[in-house]
């Protein structure tokens, strides 16, 4: 019996070592071209680089980038404010937006399948070319706004019809809140194109949730109101993780953030290279950072059902 | 269903207020339907139009004059049919080459517990959140520079595509990462007993994965390949840095507004409608770049809406 059982370790052993078989092609990948260049980049930002014949030179300078982006350089700062600020305030909206989407495309409704198409959309519409080239059309935005001011019943734009209705609630609400809202209403086209991939996920979600949990639930006398919090929503926890961290890297990461068109103009000259360097390193600590805190505050509260 | 009466009851006071709900979910859905179309829209109507229609407020969606020409000229522009074709098979090698690498070890990361695999999946969380900007230069100094000890000629490796298929085999092009934790979580949700079943019938790890888990994993490697493939379709970044001589549509389409600018005011007639051609341009070119993707998506999308309804992704 000891025997056997020892047999079946030694076996689990060594169909474990498969393991690194299945995982070689990203350990090398992730050496070679993660790795190296990360370490390679950390060294540019240390240093000064100069142009030779032969290809290019550095010369250690220390941490003189690190001051010039912290310190000196009046854009970095108030871009990287602006893209925190951009993203803390969409999360929750991106957040709840999918989630009541999810909740709504799960069942079954007449051209459901039609509605989910759309819905997904996004997916292929928001990644790079095609999401960057609609900011260099010059008359784009003008042609957008001039049809919708037609439809909100000839309001000069859409966007002064939120301010409008909103400031009738300003005596009740904090103008903070009023201010929010107002851009997120403002946003709402941005808010749902970045939403594609969450509601994706908070479906596959959804439907992990067994209909027996539901149907006990009701048969114990609780209202669809008290399954929804009590059942859904902490059965949710995994996955709002999931589109936390998703969302945050998506934003901090898309093509349409100023700052990101800020390294990447740094990056393409060549005198300002290491300068570049510098900016996107304190710009992925800020990412890791942000990611990594989120991370822990949420996981600690998440249920897991196993 | 047959009884009139029934039907009155059912649209009878007291279920005014599920009417109601239902009301409001059909103009939410509607509403955010029309809302992705929306730009759509704008832009089908924009690239029939006349340069005189765009700055005309009387036209609304309904240009003055259908101005067909638009799409013949811009197929010129783009170089389109060239342009598309050197996109297409290089977004279906690069998507395929992804899906293979990315299913494979994000197998690996959920079914067998080796040493050093929670630090390994760290780095693919690291690759996950890293910007591409941060590594890209080196790397391309790196791919530059690279001749295997003196075996291969200068440039072996830049100005064709594989360093982008280098990348992708091994799971390393940009959001390759998150492909990894999709794969992995899909196939953390399969049993173990099929694998034990397929291994006491004799088959070896080696096979279970590619005769069986392959084929069961079909709607998360869809997923997965419509990903890679409109990643890669729309890539201006890895696809300049790499192979900048090849033709693809985002570039054409990232050009139009730049390049073109000299040649379209040649030959435009009007004195201040170069902005606006160029406009009309840049949207019909939109919209032709797109148009190969919403085709390949409405194919793929009952596969794909499929795997979302199965997927367990657990976070």
């Amino acid at each position: 019996m000891k025997r056997m059982k020892r047999r079946k370790q030694l076996l689990a052993a060594k169909r474990n070592r498969y393991g690194y078989l299945f995982v070689a092609p990203f350990l090398i990948g992730f050496a070679l071209f993660t790795l190296l260049p990360i370490l390679q980049s950390i060294l540019f930002s240390l240093s000064d680089l100069k142009l030779t014949f032969t290809g290019y030179e550095l010369s250690f300078a220390g941490l003189k980038s690190y001051q010039r982006a912290l310190l000196v350089d009046a854009d970095v700062r108030r871009l990287i404010v602006n893209a925190l600020v951009q993203t803390f305030t969409q999360l929750p909206v991106i957040l709840a937006f999918s989630f009541f989407a999810a909740l709504l495309l799960k069942n079954p409704f007449p051209g459901r399948g039609l509605a989910r198409s759309i819905f997904f959309l996004p997916v292929i519409m928001v990644s790079g070319v095609i999401a960057s080239i609609d900011n260099s059309n010059l008359t784009l935005a003008t042609m957008m706004n001039r049809n919708t001011a037609d439809l909100v019943n000839g309001v000069a734009t859409s966007f002064s019809a939120n301010k409008l209705i909103l400031s009738l609630f300003s005596d009740a609400i904090p103008a903070f809140v009023l201010d929010f809202l107002g851009k997120a209403v403002d946003g709402i086209y941005d808010i749902i194109m970045a939403s594609g991939l969450q509601i994706i996920i908070f479906i596959g979600g959804l439907n992990t949730i067994s209909p027996s949990v539901f149907e006990a639930s009701s048969i114990e006398g609780a209202t669809a109101w008290e399954s929804f919090w009590k059942i859904t929503f902490p059965m949710m926890g995994p996955y709002l993780l999931l589109n936390t961290v998703y969302t945050i890297i998506d934003s901090f990461l898309n093509v349409k953030n100023p700052l990101i068109l800020t390294i990447q103009n740094y990056l393409m000259s060549f005198s300002e290279f290491s300068f570049g360097s510098a900016v996107s390193w304190i710009y992925f600590g800020i990412i890791l950072l942000v990611v990594g805190v989120t991370l822990a505050i949420i996981s600690k509260r998440v249920f897991y059902y196993e | 269903m047959n009884d009139p009466r029934s039907l009155l009851r059912r649209l009878g006071p007291r279920h005014w207020g599920k009417w109601a709900l239902s009301l409001a979910k059909a103009v939410f859905i509607l509403g955010i339907c029309f809302t992705i179309l929306y730009p759509l829209i704008v832009k089908f109507s924009m690239s029939l139009m006349d340069q005189r229609d765009l700055f005309d407020r009387m036209v609304k969606f309904i240009p003055n004059t259908l101005r067909l020409s638009n799409y013949p000229e811009l197929i010129g522009y783009m170089k389109y049919w060239t342009a598309l074709g050197n996109t297409l098979w290089l977004s279906l090698a690069v998507a395929l080459a992804q899906v293979f690498s990315s299913s494979l070890v994000g197998y690996g990361f959920a079914k067998f517990d080796f040493k050093g695999k929670g630090l390994l999946f760290a780095c693919v969380l690291v690759a996950m959140v890293l910007p591409p900007f941060v590594s890209i230069t080196p790397l391309y100094l790196n791919f530059k520079s690279f001749h295997l000890f003196g075996l291969l000629p200068a440039d072996a490796l830049v100005g064709n595509p594989a360093p982008l298929l280098i990348l992708s085999l091994t799971a390393s092009a940009p959001r390759c990462a998150l492909y990894v934790f999709l794969a992995r979580q899909f196939f953390r949700g399969v049993p173990k007993e099929i694998e034990e079943a397929a291994s006491i019938d004799g088959a070896g790890t080696v096979r279970v994965y590619f005769s069986l888990m392959l084929r069961m994993a079909s709607s998360i490697l869809v997923t997965i390949f419509l990903f890679a493939f409109v990643w890669q379709y729309s890539d201006t970044l890895f696809t300049g840095m790499f192979y900048s001589g090849l033709d693809t549509l985002s570039k054409r389409l990232y050009l139009l507004g730049y390049t073109f600018g000299a040649a379209i005011s040649m030959d435009a007639s009007g004195t201040a409608g170069n902005i606006g051609y160029i406009s009309i341009m840049q949207a019909t070119g939109t919209l032709m770049t797109i148009l190969p993707l919403v085709i390949l998506y409405f194919f793929m999308q009952k596969t794909f809406v499929q795997s979302v309804e199965r997927t367990g992704l657990v976070g």
